[in-house]
């Protein structure tokens, strides 16, 4: 039937150009999603791109100054949530994470409005890009909703 | 002993579920009315005793029973009265538990009083809300129980989190809930449909269930952004957050499944349409729980239990595979059901057809954005999140489509008559709506271009919706006189039209201010000295004081900053920053003058030393307020349709 | 569990139960038909034995 065509077509034509604006928008403006470790290890190359990072706000490591610039720093996480089982919970991996002198971290500089969400212990999600000092320089700052029961921190890539 | 009672409640309940489903399905099998009496009776006793576990937790915050683990993690002593009853949903188990009620509620109301003509779906239907019921109470009692106490009773809560104190917030998560479980209704109908082989003639019957969750989950989606803008301070209200996503996901379908409903009833076919639709709106409701509830998608607000999150998915695995394998045996009903109807591209008919395939694009654009790592994972390798930027450049050309298609279809009749109704009476409305509000944006001196296209798209989806609302006001008001008689008689009898042209304005409202807050976005870290008037976004600030109150949790820095416009002083606002030394957490409250074109806001940043200077954020939110306007007048307008009463002449006229 | 709630518990589920079974209860009527059915089918077995 002749309309039939000309509604399929059209369903067709908007599925494509909704298809291309998906990719073509993942080319441009999706981050790579990494750990801690993972952006430790990045090179000077991927420095150019625009990064996001999640992690563990370590307790005492949050500073403001006085014109509004925020650092702290985050540990790396488990990222495999079997993983984070087998620590005991989120809780414990974390408490695991802020006296493990071994786990990596990493320096944020965020400038921006004080996060109402930050705290120790809280998961930030970072994004931004790595700087040649080694420190994080954020464009943006989530951190997760506090609540204070067992939870699972966001599955991290982990390869 | 009362929280003991709510957990034997859950056992209870689970029990009676099942036996409501099986009866209910028994009753078909046997034709033996008895049982189907019987599973009702059951599916009402089933909301009786659900509200009776949320009223004994509800009690166990009154009473400041922090012996009960739930209540201890999100009540103290000296929470005000109405923060302790909005604590019942503040966490992860009370507020599935409220769900769980709510669905029970819903399930009762649809099978006693199912609509006339899906009546011989009641039964089958009230099988599977039934089973949704079940599913609901046993994750509540296997993995979600607020039912369970301490070894010790803590003399003190923990209170609620200072975010979570504000009247947005309380009302936020009951909304979302109300539009979740009336989704089911719609699943629930459709599968007894397509069971029965009775596929057409009904959808249309549903429609108040389907209203109502397009109206709670609107409100819930509303309040939200509002929380958000009011107290987040990042001067956003929108941050395409994988939670946010949740509850705007079944809210775009269910906007897709009034409008199909709508051409059902003008018999313009659209039967398959509205039996996938009803499916993915409830499929999506299940996915929006596992995303928040799990830590498998990261997100701003998650409570996160890697437990909850197999339930969740596990029902979504089962829900969607049973429908599919249920559409593939009834295919045969499905495809007879549907009218054929002939009809080109540029016609109603057509235009709907559009319109539904961009909702679900949207719905499908957002759903890969909020997987997007997994996605890209399972095919890249490599992990890639979406940022706003991503859904912004993704949805963005859909909202503008969409846009376009409100202004057209008002303007198309019925397919022989289009293009003629076109060319005589909508260009000039076309036209002079665009025009018009270009050069107001002219004069404003907004002239980005990407906004200029937005302009003219509201202008003239503005200006037929405008023609819409007013054109049938004017022929009656012509022929029975001036009277508000007269009024009133139009909206009780095109309630449903009203309604509907009602909330496109809203829609138009919003729209504008999604561009002017999107495209002309103004924002300044301003360092301000103590009375120094300062020039900042077209206003003179001048920080006056700064004053430190210590609380029992808390200590709070307000300033007070004189805001002056022009020569005349505007007003004085006070953004403050409270510091929880107990939480060890900061809040940000900013402060917002209102404008008509614009708002001002302030967010306290830092101070030195001696507080001689301030650092503020400055942020100008112009047109914003048509955001809120917009919302309220969506609202509304679903309000106006929602409403009971006689609806004299369905068909369209002229 | 404390006797005051397993009392409690009891008395919930008696409730619903009843409620539940309620149109299973043969009608208040039929079941006096039933009696004076079998009231006079046993007189009549009376009369055939007397005869």
């Amino acid at each position: 039937m002749q309309s039939k065509t000309t509604f399929t077509i059209a369903g067709l034509l908007i599925l494509a150009a909704v298809l291309y604006l998906l990719i073509n928008s993942t080319g441009d403006a999706a981050h790579y999603y990494l750990t801690v470790e993972e952006v430790r290890r990045l090179d000077a190359a991927a420095q150019q791109r625009a990064i996001t990072v999640s992690g563990a706000v370590l307790g005492g490591s949050i500073v403001y100054d006085e014109v509004g610039v925020l650092n702290f720093t985050i540990v790396q996480l488990p990222g495999d949530p079997r993983e984070m089982e087998r620590a005991g919970g989120l809780e414990q991996a974390i408490h695991a994470a802020m006296n493990d002198p071994d786990a990596p971290t990493l320096e944020i500089v965020y400038r921006g409005s004080p996060p109402d969400m930050l705290r120790p212990e809280a998961q930030a999600i970072v994004s931004g890009r790595l700087s040649a000092d080694g420190r994080f320089y954020a464009d943006e700052l989530r951190l997760k909703c506090p609540s204070r029961y067992e939870e699972t921190p966001p599955t991290q890539a982990a390869e | 002993m009362l929280i003991e009672i709510g957990d034997s409640l859950l056992m209870l309940s689970l029990m009676l579920a099942v036996y409501a489903a099986g009866a209910a399905g028994w009753s078909i099998h046997t034709r033996d009315e008895r049982w189907g009496r019987s599973a009702q009776n059951a599916t009402y006793t089933l909301a009786g005793l659900l509200g009776l576990a949320v009223a004994i937790l509800l009690g166990a915050f009154l009473s400041n029973h922090f012996e009960v683990r739930y209540v201890a993690q999100h009540s103290a002593s000296d929470l005000p009265l109405y923060l302790k009853m909005s604590a019942l949903w503040a966490g992860q188990e009370g507020s599935l538990l409220f769900w769980g009620f709510l669905q029970a509620l819903c399930a009762a109301i649809a099978v006693g009083r199912p609509p006339r003509q899906a009546r011989a779906l009641a039964p089958w239907a009230a099988v599977f809300l039934n089973l949704i019921t079940a599913f609901f109470v046993t994750t509540i009692y296997l993995q979600s129980n607020p039912f369970i106490l301490l070894a010790a009773a803590p003399p003190e809560g923990q209170g609620l989190n200072p975010l979570l104190r504000h009247p947005g917030m309380i009302f936020h998560p009951p909304a979302l809930y109300v539009g979740f479980v009336s989704l089911s209704v719609p699943f629930a109908f459709t599968l007894a449909a397509l069971l029965t082989r009775r596929v057409a003639g009904w959808t249309s019957a549903l429609r108040p269930w389907i209203l109502l969750a397009w109206l709670s989950l609107g409100a819930g989606l509303l309040l939200g952004m509002r929380w958000a803008y009011d107290v987040l301070g990042w001067g956003g209200y929108w941050g395409w957050d994988p939670v946010e996503n949740a509850g705007l996901l079944p809210w775009l379908v269910a906007t897709a499944l009034l409008h199909g409903a709508v051409m059902q009833t003008e018999q313009q076919g659209f039967h398959l349409w509205n039996l996938l639709l009803a499916v993915a709106a409830f499929a999506l409701t299940l996915f929006g729980a596992f995303a928040t509830r799990s830590g498998a998608i990261e997100s701003v607000h998650a409570f996160a239990d890697s437990g909850l999150g197999s339930y969740f998915l596990t029902a979504l695995v089962v829900t969607l595979g049973g429908a599919i394998i249920l559409f593939i045996i009834r295919r045969d009903a499905v495809r007879e059901g549907a009218a054929r109807e002939d009809a080109p591209l540029l016609s109603r008919q057509g235009s709907f057809f559009l319109t539904l395939t961009l909702l679900m694009t949207l719905t499908a654009s957002v759903l890969v954005g909020s997987l997007l790592p997994a996605l890209t994972e399972l095919l890249f390798g490599r992990r890639f999140v979406a940022t706003a930027d991503w859904f912004d450049r993704v949805t963005g050309p859909q909202w503008a489509a969409l846009l376009l298609l409100m202004g057209l279809c008002p303007l198309l009749g019925q397919a022989a008559t289009a293009l003629r109704r076109l060319r005589r009476r909508g260009w000039p409305l076309l036209v002079a709506g665009a025009l018009a509000t270009v050069l107001i944006a002219f004069a404003l001196d907004l002239r980005h271009p990407v906004s200029l296209v937005g302009f003219t798209l509201v202008g003239m989806a503005g200006a037929v919706t405008l023609a819409e609302l007013a054109g049938g006001a004017y022929h009656s008001f012509r022929a029975h006189g001036l009277r508000f008689t007269v009024l009133r008689q139009l909206l009780r009898h095109r309630r449903r039209l009203y309604g509907g042209y009602l909330v496109h304005a809203g829609v138009v409202l919003m729209a504008i201010g999604v561009i002017g807050t999107r495209l002309y976005p103004f924002s300044q870290d301003v360092a301000l000295t103590q009375d120094r008037p300062t020039q900042v976004g077209g206003y003179t600030l001048t920080y006056e004081t700064l004053r430190h109150e210590i609380w029992p949790d808390h200590e709070t820095f307000r300033a007070a900053i004189s805001v002056t416009r022009g020569q005349a002083h505007a007003a004085t606002l006070h953004p403050r920053l409270e510091r929880y030394p107990g939480i060890g957490q900061n809040v940000t409250t900013p402060a917002l003058r209102y404008g008509v074109n614009e708002d001002l806001y302030l967010v306290l940043m830092g101070w030195n030393a001696d507080q001689s200077v301030i650092t503020l954020r400055v942020a100008v939110n112009l047109l914003i307020n048509f955001l809120w306007l917009g919302g309220a007048t969506m609202l509304a307008g679903g309000l106006l349709a929602f409403w009971p009463g006689a609806e004299k002449n369905m068909a369209m006229d002229q | 569990m404390s006797p005051g709630t397993l009392l409690c518990t009891f008395a919930i589920v008696a409730v619903v139960a009843a409620y539940v079974a309620r149109p299973f209860r043969r009608a208040p009527d039929a079941l006096d038909r039933a009696i004076e059915n079998w009231i006079a089918r046993e007189a009549q077995l009376s009369k055939e034995s007397e005869s």
